[in-house]
């Protein structure tokens, strides 16, 4: 599944794009670069409007060949391809999500918490006081990164581990039971040195809206997935 | 949250510190020495404005226009960074604003009187940062400048660049 995030700085320049996958970097570049004349057009038509309260969240932009942009105001359905999403700060920072559409339809609330989480994690970079403003976003370590990439992938749905599930639902286990344990040959435990074949040792917490814990044996990795580890239970 | 106290004992320390290093190294300080200390502590308040008000704003809907921008400034931003609100904003409705404090939480500790006012300055340098950066980061580049009659009131001038 393919997925961008962007973070365009005021004078219109990207303080940070990252895909997944990391190849094709260069049509994503385009996409959000196109996408950014829509965000410009919604942001001066919203203040032309006597609106009360203009959000921040512009809702998905305009659709293309490939791409789809949801906006705000008029909300259009995607064909296929894939949906752009825009989100604009008090201090004129677009943050731009480019999310293949094809496989999973993504609730506009799940979207708007990408874009929370992705405020917060900016906000958390300007306070950074090593950060000059205007410099592109850089660290691998920094909170940044990796809240953008389980930002990116908690909104995916591993297909191995969908077809467990659903035989599993169909079986009649309620969802997020802690004593279901995913089987060996579909999931793998976190690195964390624990190594155990199935997730009974594994730590950590769901990225999803539920409180379950790995470990607990109701959420688990894909063993195919090779990124980062995080799929929510589901049925959240 | 901290103690407001904590910030107090640091500015002041800021402060002083600043101009200490500068003496040191000239030995006597002539008015463009003063100058620099001042742009210092002001460009260190550009940082923390720009930061503070992404925190800030983070939650708030956008803004109609200037004005919006500087009642902004006046009620909310005064109030999580001095503790208190303007008292009084005075506008020329073409770029200028004067915001009045008559209790500027940095000035409280001097004695009221004459006897500091030309210290003054030094004091209000880090806020008219904040306030420049804070702006700077909404999107207006300014110019703000603070002068003291009677402490512990002052005067913030923000000049609006037009470009």
């Amino acid at each position: 599944m393919a997925v961008c995030i962007a973070v365009i700085a005021k004078e219109n320049y990207p303080l940070y794009i990252r895909s997944v996958p990391s190849q094709n970097e260069l049509k994503f570049h385009y996409t959000v670069h196109t996408s950014l004349d829509v965000v410009e057009e919604k942001v001066s038509a919203v203040g032309k409007s006597l609106a009360d309260q203009r959000e921040l969240y512009l809702g998905l932009l305009y659709p293309t060949e490939d791409y789809k942009v949801l906006r705000r105001n008029n909300k259009c359905v995607s064909l296929t391809g894939r949906n752009r999403y825009g989100y604009v700060t008090n201090s004129k920072v677009k943050f731009v999500i480019v999310v293949d559409s094809s496989n999973t339809s993504l609730r506009d609330n799940e979207i708007r918490s990408m874009f929370r989480k992705l405020h917060n994690s900016f906000t958390d970079v300007m306070c950074n006081p090593f950060y000059n403003p205007g410099d592109p976003i850089q660290s691998n370590q920094h909170l940044l990164v990796l809240t953008l990439l389980r930002v990116v992938l908690s909104t995916r749905r591993c297909p191995e581990i969908l077809r467990w599930w659903r035989d599993e639902k169909e079986a009649g286990v309620t969802p997020c039971d802690p004593t279901v344990s995913f089987p060996p040959t579909v999931l793998r435990s976190k690195g964390g040195g624990t190594g155990a074949a199935v997730l009974k040792t594994g730590t950590g917490i769901c990225l999803g809206n539920c409180s379950g814990t790995w470990g607990d044996g109701s959420h688990g990795l894909c063993l195919s997935c090779d990124l980062l580890c995080v799929h929510p239970c589901p049925w959240c | 949250m901290a103690d407001d106290s904590l910030f107090e004992f640091l500015h002041m320390e800021i402060v002083s510190h600043i101009f200490n290093e500068q003496q040191s190294s000239k030995g006597e300080l002539d008015n463009k020495d003063r100058a620099a200390c001042i742009s210092l502590l002001e460009a260190m308040g550009f940082r923390v404005g720009q930061g503070l008000i992404e925190r800030l704003t983070r939650d708030t809907p956008s803004f109609k226009d200037e004005l919006d921008i500087m009642k902004f400034i006046c009620k909310d931003f005064w109030t999580k960074v001095f503790r208190r609100q303007v008292d009084n904003l005075r506008t020329n409705h073409q770029g200028t604003y004067v915001l009045q404090d008559n209790k500027f939480s940095l000035l409280t500790q001097f004695s009221s009187g004459k006897q500091y006012l030309d210290q003054a300055p030094k004091y209000l340098a880090f806020s008219c940062g904040v306030v420049r950066g804070a702006l700077s980061n909404l999107g207006l580049e300014s110019v703000v400048t603070a002068e003291v009659s009677i402490m512990p009131s002052c005067k913030f001038q923000v000049v609006i660049q037009k470009l």
